[in-house]
């Protein structure tokens, strides 16, 4: 079906979909609103294209590190293209566009990783693991480019900006209720993708690395969205602030920290391929040092490329 | 067909001199009865509203059509006023002139406050009013209708009236708008009675909003207010608890110093957690401590900020202005143009109709004395084709030059000499 598409085809209309959001601030154009929606449908559709040719390649479509990113790509493209038909004179495209195209350009980064593990005897769990860490995601991603828009629009109305028609945004409360939704969907889907995380490391048995840094980072994430909603819930049901704006764009510093862990990490691929000694690892190391060489407690990541290079990070506690 | 506008506007025309010359509803009708006695053959319509007064007339012919000065008399002479007085602000148009300014008026181009809404329908009150009177026929029917089409254009085309102008409207279509997606779940809270307050809460009604609390130091006052608005009023003590519960305060008292400092807000907000709030603080002095706009969550307007809004508004507004004014240039020419084909094509009409009949007898004539001389059937075919070239060939020209010089100011006097060389009457 349409075997010519690539991701080129959606990456432009993307990338043309960002250069007519950032031109407002230097021309107008008229019906830009229905120009941006024609071209995010035809991304999106190629989008949808592209996906459906990878589906019938591999028989899934999560099989490796690069159908995942696209797919997530693929769902905040279809959440911005609905934003921009409620709201079309609003610049949504300019805050979720960025997204997207960090998502396809990670996807690209990864597109030559080793697929997930093919033999496993837990697929409908696997099935959820995946499709829950997926919807999370895209909660997120999704979650940070509303809670950029929330803190713009917050900025410009506390400091009454004179240039309101220039960068448009839905309303405070608007942005609020997305916010909400994906701190919601965030936490839900990260609770159903580490549960079904744990119920597929037990059922394979064997020893389990729990304090694997892709893991431990995942427990961490789950636990601020978590906690972002539990603060959302308990304030009132009217504009809640810009704590949970904030939440969300933390949340999404942690699941780049997350994503860049897994990616370079052997999580959820072939467990054969683990033994090489090339392959890039992540480590997540607690230690306390002070009672062996008088130093005091440290946490740290360190991230293992091929070879003998390393990337590390610590912190001392 | 003729048309002609005289007038006092604000333009060139002082408040005490309008206010003089201006008609109430009552007023316009016997003006309209009076001008159907005094011209029977002429079509009119008066404009009255705060900023102009002004008669369209119109007549199909020119003859007919009163003239600039016994038409401002007329005005004039109905309120006792001597014309000579404000005879130097007259304004008088005749012709395309007449209908762009019809065109402009009901636009809102023309007015103090461009844009403004209301005159639309002030024009279209004066074509009814003149409908009543029997004083409006089919040429004013032709050029207020059409009036009615080009204000809808302009308005749909530009976003001349878009931009609101008025403190408490932009309170709530800009500002309260870029906060709330809706206003039938906010808690809305009026410190004051004031006009402002109230223009305030008309808007806030029309958005949507239902859960209104009024709150004065005169609680009579506050009463009266909810009443009209379906709100609640309360009493001036219970001023805390009210702002601790609102997503929206509008503040417009008369109280010489704020009534709400930084720290009596901090403490009632704090009862109700961190939500935020907006406050619309349209009172001078103002009503709301300055530094409350610090705080988080808290997003305060003064007067003054809604008021820049305004204004840049008004600049916008200006700006779409040549937009505007170039979809009236063409209204008016296509109205022109369909005006001379509607009077031109009763003309040319009755020419050929003349032309038809005189053909007719001569072909009847010629065929009853060919039929002595054994005319066939094919001969006779070939005499009657021969009598319509000739008609159409001697129509074709002056029915071409006719149609080339339709937009022209010529085209009047075209089609009267027409009318004079083949006598043709209406």
């Amino acid at each position: 079906m349409l075997s010519g598409v690539s991701v080129s085809c959606f990456l432009l209309s993307y990338v043309l979909v960002f250069l007519m959001e950032a031109s407002r601030f230097i021309f107008k154009i008229p019906g830009r609103g229905l120009l941006l929606v024609g071209m995010l449908g035809a991304g999106l559709a190629a989008h949808s294209i592209f996906l459906a040719n990878e589906f019938m390649l591999s028989d899934t479509l999560m099989s490796n590190w690069f159908q995942w990113c696209v797919l997530g790509a693929w769902g905040l493209s279809a959440a911005c293209l609905l934003l921009t038909i409620r709201n079309t004179e609003s610049s949504i495209g300019l805050f979720l566009t960025p997204v997207v195209l960090g998502l396809i350009g990670l996807a690209q980064l990864v597109r030559g990783s080793e697929p997930f593990q093919p033999q496993t005897t837990v697929t409908v769990w696997r099935g959820i693991h995946g499709v829950s860490l997926l919807v999370g995601t895209m909660f997120i991603c999704f979650g940070l480019a509303i809670g950029i828009m929330y803190l713009v629009k917050s900025y410009r109305l506390k400091n009454r900006s004179k240039k309101r028609r220039v960068l448009r945004l839905p309303p405070l409360e608007f942005l609020q209720s997305m916010n909400r939704l994906s701190l919601f969907a965030t936490t839900i889907g990260l609770a159903f993708g580490l549960l079904s995380g744990i119920v597929l490391t037990v059922n394979r048995g064997g020893p389990a690395a729990w304090l694997n840094g892709s893991v431990v980072f995942t427990f961490a994430l789950f636990a601020s969205s978590l906690l972002a909603t539990i603060t959302e819930l308990s304030s009132s049901g009217s504009l809640g602030g810009r704590k949970s704006a904030y939440l969300s764009i933390a949340n999404f510093v942690f699941l780049a920290v997350v994503l860049l862990l897994m990616v370079v990490s052997s999580h959820g691929q072939n467990a054969e391929k683990n033994d090489q000694p090339d392959q890039a690892q992540a480590v997540w190391h607690l230690a306390d040092r002070s009672a062996s060489n008088g130093l005091p407690l440290v946490a740290g990541i360190t991230i293992e490329l091929s070879g003998s290079r390393r990337l590390g990070w610590e912190a001392t506690l | 067909m003729h048309w002609s506008m005289i007038g006092w506007s604000h333009h060139h025309t002082p408040l005490e001199i309008r206010e003089r010359l201006a008609f109430s509803k009552a007023q316009v009708g016997d003006a309209l009865k009076l001008f159907n006695t005094k011209f029977p053959k002429a079509e009119s319509v008066l404009l009255s509203t705060c900023n102009r007064v002004e008669l369209y007339s119109a007549a199909g012919d020119l003859d007919i059509l009163p003239r600039p000065d016994e038409l401002g008399r007329f005005l004039t002479d109905f309120h006792g006023t001597d014309f000579n007085q404000v005879r130097e602000q007259l304004t008088s148009l005749e012709g395309e002139a007449a209908i762009k300014h019809l065109f402009m008026v009901s636009s809102s181009l023309d007015s103090m406050i461009i844009g403004e809404a209301q005159i639309l329908s002030q024009v279209k009150a004066a074509y009814e009013e003149a409908c009543k009177g029997a004083t409006a026929a089919a040429l004013m029917h032709q050029a207020f209708q059409r009036a009615t089409v080009v204000a809808r254009r302009v308005a749909n085309e530009t976003e001349i009236h878009r931009r609101r102008i008025s403190v408490p409207s932009v309170a709530v279509s800009e500002i309260a708008a870029d906060f709330f997606e809706r206003f039938d779940d906010k808690q809305i809270l009026l410190i004051g009675a004031g006009e402002m307050g109230t223009e305030t809460l008309t808007y806030l009604k029309d958005a949507g909003a239902k859960n209104i609390q009024v709150i004065n130091r005169n609680l009579g006052r506050a009463e009266e207010l909810a009443g009209q608005f379906q709100a609640v009023a309360n009493p001036w003590q219970e001023l805390d608890s009210c702002v601790a519960q609102a997503d929206l305060i509008v503040s417009t008292t008369g109280a010489t110093e704020a009534i709400m400092t930084t720290d009596q807000f901090r403490a009632c907000r704090n009862r109700k957690g961190s939500r935020a709030v907006l406050i619309l603080d349209l009172a001078v002095p103002r009503d709301f401590e300055a530094s409350i706009a610090k705080l988080a969550d808290v997003y305060l307007y003064t007067v003054d900020d809604l008021q820049q809004v305004c204004d840049r508004n008004v600049v916008a507004r200006q700006e779409e202005w040549p937009k505007a004014e170039k979809i009236v240039e063409a209204e008016v020419k296509r109205f022109l143009g369909e005006s001379v084909h509607r009077t031109s094509g009763t003309t040319i009409k009755k020419l050929r109709e003349q032309a038809e009949e005189t053909k007719q007898n001569e072909l009847e004539r010629l065929l009853n004395k060919l039929q002595t001389h054994d005319l066939d059937a094919q001969s006779e075919k070939e005499i009657r084709m021969a009598f319509d070239r000739l008609v159409n060939k001697l129509l074709h020209p002056p029915m071409q030059t006719l149609r080339e010089h339709a937009d022209t100011t010529h085209h009047a006097t075209m089609l009267e000499s027409l009318r004079r060389l083949f006598r043709i009457s209406d």
